[in-house]
């Protein structure tokens, strides 16, 4: 499991930035690294609603039919609006889910008294808007949905992750891969595996073709 | 027409003597009903379960045998040698419908036979035909469906035991085939198989050649309910998008992020691994190797939460593993590899053991140091341990409890000697309570079900109150006990959750099907008579309050992320079947 200490003490101005353009069947095999965590920047200190819809863009139908699952830290959210992310939270989203379990972890659900101890409680004090960073984990459905709207916007994962990532793929991965460009510069796309990241992160944005 | 009982006498002098009977006393009962009206009046209490007194009652559910979707439950009811209460576990694959389009309403297996054979049961439109066949001794599940299939043609669906099952290991399961069948599909918990292997059955084969399904009294109202349910059930998120992309092991992530995810032998709620095992990872891996991330388990099933799972080179492995079995067989044993795992519920199947009640012991194995956490190859090791029946594998096989208390280990997640599944009570308490009080053992679908404010079952809860958590696991259990009954799979509860009208047609097919108008209330009615039966089989027993408890270090035990113990009060948890 990523480790959200580790990462947010890795150096973010220390990473690579990796451009990948690839054949967009090729998108999804970058979902375990959604699923598992990945840093994002944004302004923090505002509501879990206003981070979605004002800064990721994601739809207000979207937030409320199709985001029924979220956590903040681990616990539990059940009021997008008045729940607050800040610097260093991790952010995880999920579909609803099935099972009591699934019902009972959905937002503002009737079972949510059955995990009452682990819910989180609202901020008791206004916190200030800033820069921040953040981890983001996206689970079943918005790993689908949302997941080529963060790979495309950027963002950072384990360097050691993306090595391991890389060694494992086949040639049609490798064929379907049209481009790659490290901090502006163009790499063969094949070389990626071998190829001496600086820092413990690495920034990633793919172009789906 | 399902208005009989086939009873198998497998103690008669002279072999085993078939009579078929008027269903009697318990018309218009099905599934769990059926099956716990059977124990509760039938068997003595103290009864050893693998006695002569003890009976194996194997039932369809109400709508079974119909054309209604998702009906395709089955039950099995007996005294567990798990447990020592009453059992009832339920399974899908194709008998259920075609033991009901043969008619029958239940199969009941009485006595144990005196000469030590081993037998097949063939039943179809002709009628019931038992044979000797100790050629069958040990042989695996998958070996015996293949020979079954040999001898009776691939029309047939077959309800049987493995190796476990045959030497009588309580954590033994009954498998039952699937559409393609193979028997992956298992009534599964409390040692069920191991009563059906004390009755001297290896295989039942059911071939409905030539039988209709059963016709409902209103056709158009059944017509027109079957399809708005069907409809509901495409229609919610759940049932329509997220069982049938990922399967059952979607929850996996969700539940890990919650920190209910248990680790370690319930050391942990969180697993490191998490991303590597998740629905999310294995559906792209099934896809990825020709296999099948949607599938349904029985013909009439919408939902198709299963799948199709290959090895590495592309050939089928089992089925896909139900989110139940990744966690027993990966997290709660620190395994993160997802091919290791899908062997384990291969050999689950074949040996016929439940997968739930495997996990926790080697869980408790490695705990014992009899393996390291995370040592894959050591966790199969000790599953063939249990195929052969070596001592070691008698011992695990017999489960969590036995295997605990014969290494001396002190966190055993077992309630009234049956495990755990996948959900940390300390970190959602209200499972808790359910564990602690069904009377079916820690059983996570025992208050699975549907809304209590939907239902009306038992009033409006109001969840803000203390006592709330009790309220919600009592109404619970007893929605879950009244769709046991129908046959129906579980997972419709999802779609019923959130949309009344969905429910409304469920209500609607009952009625229709049998021509009594159904409600919320008759539905109340029915869990509480299935519930009030089974308590009260567990008293004779033996059964006090004692038994509705969790083991003690979910009290005392932090678990981590969130450092919360389970806090509610044995008194409350007492409170649960008062009504």
């Amino acid at each position: 499991m990523i480790d959200p200490d580790h990462l947010y003490k890795a150096d973010i101005g220390s990473a690579n930035h990796l451009f990948l353009s690839l054949h967009d069947d090729f998108i999804p095999s970058f979902f375990s690294f959604l699923q598992k965590g990945f840093m994002i920047q944004a302004k923090v200190g505002c509501s879990v609603r206003s981070l979605l819809h004002d800064q990721f863009d994601i739809s207000e139908a979207y937030m409320d039919h199709c985001i029924q699952t979220i956590f903040i830290d681990g616990k539990p959210v059940d009021d997008m609006d008045t729940t607050t992310v800040q610097d260093g939270s991790t952010l995880a989203l999920s579909s609803a889910m099935p099972g009591l379990l699934g019902a009972a972890l959905r937002r503002g659900g009737h079972y949510a008294p059955m995990r009452s101890q682990i819910t989180h409680e609202k901020s008791k004090k206004t916190l200030e808007v800033k820069n921040g960073q953040m981890m983001i984990k996206l689970f079943n459905l918005t790993l689908r949905d949302l997941g080529p709207l963060f790979l495309d916007r950027g963002l950072w994962v384990e360097a050691e992750d993306l090595r391991v990532f890389f060694c494992k793929r086949s040639d049609n991965f490798w064929g379907g891969c049209s481009r790659a460009r490290v901090d502006g510069g163009d790499v063969e796309p094949r070389q990626l595996p071998h190829f001496a990241w600086t820092g413990a992160l690495i920034h990633l944005q793919l172009k789906a073709t | 027409m399902m208005d009989r009982l086939l009873r198998i006498n497998m103690s008669a002098e002279g072999g085993p003597m078939v009579s078929t009977v008027p269903v009697g006393v318990y018309a218009g009962l099905g599934g769990r009903a059926l099956t716990s009206a059977v124990i509760s009046s039938e068997v003595p209490p103290l009864a050893h379960p693998l006695g002569e007194d003890n009976k194996l009652v194997i039932a369809p559910g109400m709508l079974s045998g119909s054309v209604a979707a998702m009906s395709g439950r089955i039950s099995v009811g007996c005294k567990s040698p798990l447990t020592g209460g009453i059992k009832e576990a339920n399974a899908g694959g194709q008998p259920s419908q075609v033991l009901a389009r043969l008619g029958y309403a239940a199969l009941i297996l009485e006595g144990k036979p005196k000469d030590g054979d081993l037998y097949k049961i063939f039943i179809n439109k002709d009628g019931v035909k038992i044979t000797p066949d100790n050629s069958l001794r040990m042989l695996g599940n998958y070996d015996l469906v293949e020979k079954m299939k040999g001898e009776y043609g691939d029309k047939i669906a077959c309800i049987s035991i493995g190796p476990a099952g045959e030497m009588k290991m309580s954590a033994a399961s009954i498998a039952c085939t699937d559409i393609e069948v193979r028997p992956t599909r298992h009534a599964a918990r409390g040692g069920v198989g191991a009563v059906m292997g004390s009755k001297g059955v290896k295989v039942i084969v059911l071939d409905d050649t030539g039988m209709a399904s059963r016709a409902p009294k209103d056709p158009e109202k059944f017509k027109a309910a079957n399809k708005a349910f069907v409809e509901g059930l495409k229609k919610h998120s759940v049932t329509g998008e997220g069982l049938p992309t990922y399967g059952t092991n979607v929850l996996a992530n969700v539940i890990n992020e919650a920190g209910g995810y248990p680790t370690h032998n319930f050391l942990w709620g969180r697993f490191p691994g998490v991303s590597l095992i998740s629905g999310e990872t294995q559906a792209e891996t099934e896809i990825a190797r020709g296999g099948v991330a949607t599938h349904g388990c029985h013909r009439g099933c919408t939902i198709r939460c299963s799948g199709i799972y290959m090895d590495k080179e592309g050939h089928y492995l089992t089925k896909q593993p139900e989110y139940e079995t990744v966690w027993s067989h990966g997290a709660n044993c620190g395994i993160d590899d997802l091919d290791a795992i899908a062997m384990m519920d291969r050999l689950d199947d074949d040996f016929g053991l439940d997968t739930i009640e495997m996990g926790a012991t080697i869980g408790v194995a490695m705990e014992a140091g009899l393996a390291r956490f995370g040592d894959a190859q050591a966790a199969i090791n000790l599953m063939k341990e249990v195929g052969k029946g070596s001592p070691l594998g008698r011992i695990l096989g017999n489960g969590a409890a036995v295997t605990g208390k014969v290494f001396g280990v002190e966190r055993v997640p077992v309630v009234k000697g049956q495990a755990l599944p996948a959900y940390d009570p300390r970190a959602i308490q209200g499972m808790g309570v359910t564990y602690a009080t069904s009377t079916m053992g820690a059983d996570h679908t025992a208050g699975y079900a549907v809304t209590a404010n939907v239902l009306k079952v038992g009033g409006y809860v109001d969840p803000l109150k203390p006592e709330g958590q009790i309220e919600l696991s009592r109404n619970l259990q007893i929605a879950t006990a009244a769709i046991d009954s129908t046959g129906m799979c579980l997972f419709i509860a999802f779609a019923i959750l959130d949309q009344p009208e969905t429910f409304q047609a469920l209500l609607d097919l009952l009625g229709s099907f049998y021509g009594n108008p159904m409600t919320g209330d008759d539905v109340t009615a029915l869990g509480k008579k299935v519930l009030t039966m089974e308590r009260d089989f567990n008293e004779r027993a033996g059964f006090t309050n004692k038994q509705d408890r969790l083991p003690e270090f979910f009290k005392k035990e932090k678990l981590p992320p969130h450092d919360t113990t389970f806090q509610v009060a044995d008194a409350d948890l007492d409170k649960v079947y008062n009504w």
